[in-house]
């Protein structure tokens, strides 16, 4: 019960009043944010991640959390008031929440969400306090070949699993890892790919690249092929759920938290897998009326895909703050802001940092609960925000991208730059590259370069290294095999075809 | 259940597609294909079909690869919707060829005249239909794909310039190879064989589906105009801001960003801008104490 303990602890750090109130703006800002049309959870905390430069690390992570957590909040309320969600896990609340919403019943489908996301967010945390010093544990003996070997798992389990063509997502992995390479050499102090820019010596800053590519990508995209006319929002009053509605959402809550919290710890499962099972689940297991609402707005097809969504996103921690793993694109930047405070999630943040990570962790507690209480009564104000006119909410979130990166060094250079990455943005959205992997081979790739040169260093030249552990050799073929399996499924579908 | 297809389906289609793009250039093997396609395409392809078949009647195979070009019907096909354009642009599209004729590849409308070498008379038929759908802009498989080819270009020529632009970085007393061009030449070299496997699946029809969003309506052709003024001004913007100071540059961006985008009360877009520019300043330098240049208004401010 030692993790018991260090939570208590944590509880500690996060209910001073200073960090309650950080936690608050947090998951304020957050859900603001990620309730605005065209921005999803990654993009939410790329945007938010400069104003916490001045914040001491231990507040500025109990903020992230609230805006962690707060954005998938957000990204619900959007999908269903608006549909036509952009994130694609919260596609799945969509389905049946607009439905339901355009039902009359917006009410119903805000707060299953709500509530849903409170309760599977609340025990998919739990699971994660229990599950972090295990992995902790295990993790502690990894050397530089398993954290190798994880680094390349990560890269294709994102690349081949989030994305629907392998090679789009390899390419737009490589392309993260290029902009990763891009200055001085961590070991060598050589400099690389640097053009010359004395601005592109210390490489490119990472919230340029999400900045660029979440926010500036999306308006250049938008900006060529905007829906022009006034979106149609659902109008909706204070959200609450009666008794019928209560006992239809328990179980799909439950269900959805337990498919969310697995698929969201393993690399590659992201939010996407678990809310879609959890949508095909429920409707299966629907009976009576809820069999003939589905699909045409079943409050259980909203229940359980929120908690799914909300389970995989407490889940996604476990990998980043145990082992350093990004296992989606938000968890990136999430390590990203890590990273900007000098700390590496890994087994020795829990030994050096208990406070901040136990901390961090308490304060995902408290951010739900008070995700709850704002966003009952809240609804309509966030159904007010997203009626917002588009070329504003548009030209605003460039304003605050050009902000956000100009913070970070004063240089026009940087602007860019950063313009740059929004038309490599606006072309991979264009032409369906994932964002996702492109983010992960940024973030990870120095840390895959710094643990393989380590790692054949030790081995002295010697490649067989890289696999002579069995963590690393399992790892590995895991890896090999998320790059097979799609190829596996088409070769299956075209013979199917043929 | 449209996700349970998204998935799998895309992926599915991706490899049917490029197998028949191989037989489309070849008259007869490619229409079953088409059907097959039309099958698993849904909705937006069927609709899309017997109007392609119509206008393209003179070249049976051109029409078949054309069908796979798209092989997503979510985006494209419905985007192509004016049923005018979309015989003369669909049927134009067998994968591999290169030819297109007249057209910008900037606009997706232009873009339209992909030509298909499987059949000249193709090519000859096409300009017709394009000229009696031109009008309202015909959303193609080719408009989407040839762009794309610059893309998958781009991450071979990345390939190459990591490599390249590594070369003349010393290794500083290693002997290994384990120096800093290590893990840039792995890099290049994967992204050198990705970037020839993405040009490859491009060339055979293969396609990435364009991403959903909230605001893109997927039903207008791209609007070329406003994504260029929007760069200008960004650029003007990241020029001009060390001079003007962040007051008056943050205004400028806003108030001509949401011009561009079609704000409907110019005065209003001002004000807004002003008061934007003007609340971040003083939140984030007074009280965040981020660093932004004050310019023109520095004695002032």
């Amino acid at each position: 019960m030692e993790s018991f303990q260090l939570l208590m602890d944590g509880f500690a750090t996060a209910l001073t009043p200073v960090n309650l109130l950080y936690a608050l703006v947090g998951v304020t800002l957050g859900t603001l944010v990620g309730v605005l049309p065209g921005i999803g959870p990654a993009m939410t905390v790329a945007l938010l991640l400069p104003i916490t430069f001045t914040v001491p690390p231990a507040s500025a992570f109990i903020m992230f959390a609230g805006i962690y957590y707060g954005g998938m909040y957000g990204g619900s309320t959007t999908s269903i008031l608006l549909n036509t969600p952009g994130e694609s896990s919260s596609m799945i609340t969509a389905l049946e929440g607009n439905k339901m919403a355009k039902r009359g019943r917006a009410a119903q489908a805000l707060a299953t969400a709500a509530i849903g996301s409170f309760v599977a967010g609340t025990i998919a945390t739990g699971l994660l306090v229990v599950a972090a010093p295990l992995v902790v544990d295990f993790a502690i003996s990894f050397g530089p070949e398993d954290y190798f070997a994880l680094a390349v798992l990560a890269f294709t389990a994102v690349s081949s699993v989030l994305s629907r063509s392998v090679v789009r997502g390899l390419a737009s992995l490589s392309l993260g890892l290029v902009i990763g390479l891009v200055g001085i050499d961590q070991q060598t102090g050589q400099a690389r790919l640097t053009l010359g820019i004395p601005q592109l010596l210390d490489g490119i800053d990472v919230v340029i690249v999400a900045v660029g590519l979440f926010a500036l990508g999306e308006v250049l995209y938008v900006a060529s092929r905007l829906r022009h006319g006034r979106p149609e929002v659902v109008p909706v009053g204070r959200a609450f759920l009666g008794r019928s509605d209560w006992s239809r959402s328990w179980r799909p809550w439950l269900r959805g938290t337990a498919l969310g919290f697995p698929f969201g710890a393993l690399p590659g499962g992201g939010a996407e897998i678990p809310t879609f099972l959890s949508y095909s689940i429920e409707k299966r297991l629907a009976r009576g009326i809820a069999r003939e609402e589905y699909g045409k707005g079943a409050i259980e097809g909203v229940a359980g895909p929120e908690a799914a969504n909300n389970a995989s996103a407490a889940g996604t921690l476990v990998p980043l703050l145990t082992l350093g793993l990004p296992t989606s694109a938000t968890a990136a930047i999430l390590l990203a802001a890590f990273q900007q405070y000098g700390l590496q999630p890994g087994p020795q943040l829990f030994d050096h940092n208990p406070a901040l990570v136990w901390g961090m962790i308490a304060s995902l507690f408290v951010g739900n609960t008070m995700l709850l209480v704002l966003n009952l009564p809240l609804a309509p104000l966030w159904a007010r925000v997203l009626r917002i006119p588009r070329p504003y909410l548009y030209s605003g979130i460039v304003l605050f991208a050009a902000l956000g990166v100009y913070a970070l060094n004063s240089s026009w250079v940087e602007l860019v730059i950063l313009y740059i990455l929004g038309l490599l943005g606006f072309a991979m959205r264009r032409f369906g590259l994932p964002v996702a992997p492109a983010v992960i081979g940024l973030i990870l790739g120095p840390m895959a370069e710094i643990q393989l040169r380590r790692a054949l260093a030790i081995g002295a030249g010697d490649v067989t290294v890289l696999v002579r552990s069995p963590i690393a050799a399992t790892l590995l073929v895991v890896s090999l095999l998320a790059l097979c399996t799609p190829l596996i499924r088409k070769v299956a579908a075209r013979r199917r075809g043929a | 259940m449209p996700p349970a297809e998204e998935p799998s389906g895309p992926t599915g289609t991706g490899a049917t597609g490029a197998g028949a793009g191989g037989a489309g250039d070849h008259g007869t093997g490619s229409e079953p294909a088409a059907v097959a396609r039309a099958g698993d395409g849904g909705t937006g392809r069927t609709s899309a079909s017997p109007v392609r078949s119509g206008g393209k009647a003179g070249s049976g195979s051109g029409s078949a690869p054309g069908n796979d070009a798209d092989p997503d019907p979510g985006n494209d096909s419905g985007s192509g919707s004016t049923p005018g354009s979309v015989p003369g642009s669909e049927s134009g599209t067998a994968p591999g060829s290169g030819t297109v004729s007249g057209s910008d590849p900037r606009s997706r409308s232009g873009a339209v005249s992909g030509s298909d070498p499987a059949s000249g008379s193709g090519t000859d038929a096409r300009p017709g239909d394009e000229r009696s759908g031109a009008a309202s802009g015909g959303e193609t498989g080719w408009s989407w794909r040839r762009p794309e080819l610059g893309l998958a270009v781009l991450v071979l020529a990345l390939g190459a310039f990591v490599i390249v632009g590594t070369a003349d970085v010393t290794a500083a007393g290693s002997t290994l190879g384990l120096g800093p061009r290590f893990f840039p030449a792995l890099v290049g070299g994967s992204m050198l064989l990705i970037g020839l496997f993405y040009v490859v699946d491009v060339l055979r029809g293969g396609r990435g589906d364009p991403e959903d969003a909230e605001d893109i309506d997927p039903g207008t052709r791209a609007d070329w105009r406003t994504v260029a003024l929007v760069s200008v001004i960004f650029l003007a913007f990241a020029g001009l801001l060390d001079l003007l100071g962040w007051i008056i540059a943050g205004a400028l961006l806003f108030f001509g960003l949401s011009v561009t985008l079609g704000a409907a009360h110019r005065l209003r877009a001002g004000v807004i801008a002003i008061l934007l520019s003007t609340i971040t300043y003083l939140v984030f330098v007074k009280g965040l104490g981020v660093t932004l240049p004050a310019g023109l208004l520095s004695g002032v401010i």
